[in-house]
């Protein structure tokens, strides 16, 4: 009579926890992202359904004979197809769906040692060590590969054969096609094959299998083989290891508080159950010191971590934490209160479709629209962060000076431009062979180039809160300087800044703001500008309606309301 | 079983606690306080400089801090000015607390593993951040170490044979408490928690013996409190309020608690009494029904003398001194709640534990603390770290403004310092304090018409300090004197004449009245040469009887 009930509870329990990993993977995959990446990736996927695996840097002009392996090009292609069948959200369902496969291999990777309560809080802590390297990008399909990894780990020890193992090749196939990291999760395998080799003791779960998973292991490395660059998959893993020597991109820093206090609190925690009898094994012990020595070392990393040691911490969480239903609750209690993210926030963030993928304040969308209509076109500089969404939208109209395919650029490129940033002459020699650039504006730095291109010599056509484009006075776009320069706005503009001192400057300012209220809709200055100084009722509005949007212009409306109440009842001191 | 073996686990918590706290002793003096009440307060210079009365009254810190100013007066002669010394001190404190607290809790016949538990929620948890970081904080450090020195000393060896206290015991609790009450008044009520805790810990205490042994504790109260409050009406600290004002002041700042101490995210080093909407009213409510119904059935279900009744009495007494009843200009904040949570670590220890079998997996718990402790750390870390979350969280708020321009001045970014203060002249004009500095800020960003309307306004309503700012700017060569019209400057000096020579010497005003000769004024510059006059009289004549005093020609 209970064994029905039973198998109804656990069906329901079953649902529960589906539901909860989708929405789970949904929190994390329909929301504001800016990832300048995926769209050279997405660039790649359209190349290689056109039937042209690129295998040089193509889409650079500065570079375009420089060997660039397109090692992910099963996920670009993938990548290529969800854009096409449902544009932005479908690659945002994409990354759905990788996620929830990971969150699932955990959870029934930390099955095989424990208990669903101890599991599902495994699971969602480790969902929050996750969260901030969850992206629309190929590492995320690693995710599930490790995942997976350890699932067949855990089975083949359950098991105590190397059955499961077997489909350890066809999934690195597979993933080595997809991502490089392939090679992490045949390190893993290797660790535990190695510890199934050297033990010999009677009654020991991974004794029993010997020298098969190694065996297994060795299939894994020639699998490993099985793409379009062979042994250059492997060429690649460490010329991005080196890339640190040669600029500082924040994925391959250490991990930092507070973005990554969920990792740490991992870290600590793992190295603490760890000690808790019993001893643990040899490849736990070297797996969880290799994975955290890289996750220390490149934060890129630390979801890897979570991946391999999530079934033995569930374990050893169950035997020291207990069996009690609230171990989720706490580990949600706890991974928000570490995580970056308020729960609110959260929320806030969630978004589909390509004003969540793409943000506008952040890519140069309306750069390219104007670029476009403008007829701009071949080569130009561009700030390194624009070069992958360029790519994707102006090739091969026009072709990039540099993007974050680190790789695809010989590491000297990048040297030059930083040691070029820092004197205006030199810079002048790096650009010459350009008429036209666009400029981050809210990444200055010293790929971007911004504050390198003076008025003097660059006239300033068109900006927005994301981008700016300048075309060369006397160049082949010198035309565009004589009807759409900005002369006296520049991006960034205080809206409470003083008025010009003339009439003729102020009024070529209010033309200006106009025009940019126009080109940039989205942004608060433009809008207040028009309010304050343009008698401009419909701007108040606007100015307000984005303010209410972005609880950080608070203040900023209030300071708004405030000048046009005073500037309306006269109070407002002429300069 | 080795000592080691039996309370690894609070070494484990007192590690842990070091760790989280390792970047404290790399932390300036604060803006708040620090300055007036620790590096220059005349009483740590010099305690006993103006005698034993002064000393225990400390008027000029607002109430008695006796202890407390002992403290950094031994850290003054041990460390000078250098703030590292003053944090370590601090932190040492803590840390001290923390045992004080895992040996309090073994009283109450509770577990190892509870007792550690209860000590690492009190040490790790991120709302005693600001009391450690903050070195005018050790107020809240020292007096909590004194009341819970006094409780063990009162509460006896764990398995003590003899029900009751002695004679000695009492003494030297009483002096402990009063101890802690002159560290900080706010454990004035040290009488009703040692009463609570020991009807707890020894039920065969009676009443009468109870009561004698608090006395002295509560005449030392009184007079703290009649001394405090003489004190605050002197330093001009009271705020007038409505009953109902007061009663909604004390129910927010209770919500606001309840919601750090359980969700210890967003605490920022100032909660804005006059902010609305913080925190919401409906959490509020909330919070005040909650803590009635939790109170209603604590009290219908538990008996008399019990741990579940003693807990919320011990953290209902230790908040209530800073609860907002007295009419001070503070309202809340994190360290307020220091004391009150030790009630709480008591009440893991002891009623929780009894639900949450054997804490399993609050380790993880105390880690997240240590982390989120360990970045609030970096709060403390300059002015503008502190005041500029508090400026976001409160938009609507002037005076987080004023403290973030004031913190950018401190720090020596004038641009950003004078953006602030025109930001908050144009978003609060109606802000009382700080004009001058909004009539500079305008000026330093060449904006002299504003500059000028903000002057103009301030010598219309009277603002003394505001029209002082510009003859201070002007004689210090930040604003040029020919920007300013004769009849502005007229108007400017009749309101700011009185306090001039507070602000400038008479070097100064010698130079205040050539300006005003050169516009004009020639009547002004006779008062302002007068001024400087009598300035340089009062400055003659210390040096003149110092001579006189030892001997020497005038």
């Amino acid at each position: 009579m209970t064994r029905p009930a039973r198998a109804g509870a656990s069906g329901a329990v079953g649902v529960a926890l589906v539901l909860l990993a989708l929405a789970a993977s949904a929190v994390v995959s329909f929301r504001w992202c800016y990832e300048p990446d995926l769209w050279w990736h997405l660039a790649h996927g359209r190349e290689i359904a056109a039937g042209a695996l690129p295998r040089t840097n193509l889409f650079s002009f500065t570079h375009p004979d420089y060997p660039q392996p397109s090692i992910s090009w099963l996920f670009d292609l993938g990548s290529w197809g969800l854009w096409q069948a449902g544009g932005a959200a479908g690659v945002q369902l994409g990354q759905l769906v990788v996620v929830f496969v990971t969150l699932a291999l955990l959870y029934a990777a930390c099955r095989q040692r424990a208990g669903i309560a101890a599991s599902l809080a495994v699971v969602t802590l480790g969902f929050f060590v996750l969260e901030p390297r969850a992206l629309p990008r190929p590492h995320t399909v690693s995710f599930a590969g490790m995942a997976a990894c350890a699932y067949l780990v855990e089975r083949a020890r359950v098991q105590r054969s190397v059955r499961p193992l077997l489909l350890a090749v066809p999934l690195v196939l597979v993933w080595s096609n997809v991502h490089v990291e392939s090679i992490f999760g045949i390190a893993f395998l290797g660790c535990f094959a190695l510890d199934a080799l050297f033990r010999d003791g009677d009654g020991d779960d991974t004794a029993a299998l010997g020298w098969r998973p190694l065996a297994v292991v060795i299939a894994c490395a020639a699998a490993v083989l099985v793409n379009p660059y062979g042994i250059g998959l492997v060429r690649y893993l460490f010329e991005n290891a080196r890339v640190p020597e040669v600029i500082r991109i924040a994925e391959l820093q250490p991990p930092y508080l507070p973005n990554y206090g969920p990792y740490f609190l991992w870290l600590i925690a793992t190295a603490a159950l760890l000690l808790v009898p019993p001893r643990p094994r040899a490849w736990e012990v070297i797996v969880t010191g290799l994975f955290s020595v890289l996750s220390l070392r490149y934060l890129r990393f630390t979801p890897l971590l979570v991946c391999v040691t999530a079934p033995l911490v569930a374990g050893r969480l169950a035997a020291t934490a207990g069996t009690s239903r609230l171990l989720p609750l706490g580990a949600l209690f706890v991974g928000l209160l570490v995580s970056r993210g308020t729960p609110a926030g959260f929320v806030q963030q969630l978004g589909v479709g390509i004003d969540a993928l793409a943000p506008v304040e952040m890519l140069p969308r309306g750069g390219v629209a104007f670029a476009q209509r403008a007829g701009l076109s071949g080569p130009l500089f561009n700030s390194n962060n624009l070069g992958g969404y360029l790519i994707f939208a102006m090739y091969p109209q026009a072709r990039v000076f540099q993007d974050s395919r680190l790789q695809a650029y010989p590491p000297d490129h990048f040297r030059d431009v930083m040691a070029a940033y820092r004197d205006q002459a030199r810079w002048n020699e790096l650009v010459a062979g350009v008429d036209w650039a666009m400029l981050s504006v809210p990444r200055a730095n010293e790929l971007s180039g911004a504050g390198r291109f003076p008025p003097s010599a660059w006239a300033t056509v068109y900006f927005d809160d994301a981008s700016e484009v300048v075309v060369r006075r006397g160049g082949a776009f010198a035309h565009l300087a004589e009807t759409d320069e900005y002369r006296v706005l520049r991006p960034g503009f205080d809206p409470f800044a003083p008025l010009p001192g003339t009439f003729a400057a102020a009024d070529r300012l209010a033309t200006e703001v106009l025009r940019n209220r126009v080109e940039n809709p989205q942004s608060f200055a433009p809008a207040a500008w028009l309010c304050l100084n343009g008698d401009d009722e419909d701007a108040c509005a606007a100015a307000e309606e984005i303010a209410a949007r972005r609880p950080e212009l608070r203040r900023a409306a209030l300071r708004l309301a405030r000048r046009h109440a005073a500037a309306a009842s006269g109070d407002e001191p002429e300069p | 079983m080795t000592l080691l073996e039996r309370h690894w686990r609070l070494g484990l918590v007192l590690a842990a606690t070091l760790v989280t706290f390792r970047n404290v002793t790399g932390l300036p003096f604060t803006i708040v306080d620090d300055p007036s009440f620790v590096v220059n307060n005349p009483f740590v210079i010099d305690p006993f400089g103006q005698g034993l009365v002064a000393l225990l009254r400390t008027t000029s810190m607002g109430y008695p801090h006796t202890v407390t100013v002992l403290s950094l007066a031994l850290d003054r002669v041990l460390f000078g000015t250098d703030p590292a010394g003053y944090h370590a001190v601090s932190l040492a404190v803590h840390v001290l607390n923390v045992a004080l607290i895992y040996l309090l809790v073994r009283r109450f016949d509770v577990g190892l593993r509870a007792a550690a538990a209860a000590a690492a929620l009190f040490a790790l948890h991120p709302i005693v951040v600001e009391p450690v970081c903050w070195v005018i904080g050790r107020k809240d450090l020292l007096s909590t170490t004194l009341l819970l020195a006094g409780l063990l000393v009162l509460a006896g060896r764990r398995r003590d044979a003899a029900p009751r206290v002695g004679v000695l015991r009492w003494i030297a609790a009483d002096l402990l408490c009063i101890a802690a009450m002159l560290a900080k008044p706010s454990a004035l009520t040290a009488p009703g928690l040692v009463w609570v805790v020991l009807r707890c810990l020894r039920p065969a205490e009676s009443f009468w013996r109870m009561a004698c042994g608090v006395a002295p504790q509560l005449l030392a109260g009184v007079l703290i409190v009649l001394t405090g409050v003489s004190g605050l009406h002197e330093q001009g600290a009271v705020v007038e309020r409505s009953r109902l004002g007061i009663v909604w002041d004390i129910l927010r700042a209770w919500a606001l608690q309840v919601q750090h101490v359980t969700w210890p995210r967003g605490l920022v080093v100032e909660y804005e009494r006059t902010a609305e909407g913080v925190p919401p009213p409906w959490l509020v409510v909330a919070v005040a029904a909650g803590t009635a119904a939790l109170l209603a059935w604590l009290w219908w279900r538990f008996p008399r003398r019990s741990v579940e009744r003693m807990v919320p009495l011990f953290i209902g007494l230790a908040y209530l001194p800073v609860a907002g009843l007295l009419p001070t200009q503070h309202w809340t904040a994190d360290s307020y709640f220091y004391l009150p949570l030790v009630g709480v670590a008591v009440g893991f220890a002891t009623v929780v534990a009894r639900w949450w079998t054997d804490l399993s997996g609050f380790a993880f718990v105390a880690l997240a603390f240590a982390i989120v402790s360990f970045v609030q750390v970096r709060t403390w870390t300059g002015a503008v770290a502190m005041f500029a979350p508090v400026a976001a969280a409160y938009p609507d708020d002037p005076r987080p403004l004023n403290r973030l321009a004031f913190s950018y001045a401190h720090q020596g970014d004038a641009m950003a310092a004078a953006r602030a203060y025109v930001e908050l002249e144009e978003t609060f004009p109606e802000h009382p304090y700080n004009r001058g500095e909004r009539a500079w800020a305008y000026a330093f960003l060449g904006e002299l018409a504003k500059s000028d309307a903000v002057l103009r306004r301030c010598a219309e309503i009277g603002d003394a300090e505001c029209t002082g700012r510009l003859f201070v700017d002007v004689v210090t060569r930040r604003r040029d004197s020919r920007s300013v019209s004769p009849q502005l400057l007229a108007a400017a000096y009749e309101v700011a004449a009185p306090q001039l020579p507070r602000r400038l010497d008479a070097g100064g005003l010698r130079l205040v009245a050539d300006w005003l000769r050169s516009a004009g004024l020639d009547a002004l510059a006779e008062r302002a040469d007068a001024d400087a006059d009598a300035d340089a009289a009062e400055r003659r004549a210390p040096r003149a009887n110092a001579a006189a005093s030892q001997g020497g020609a005038p």
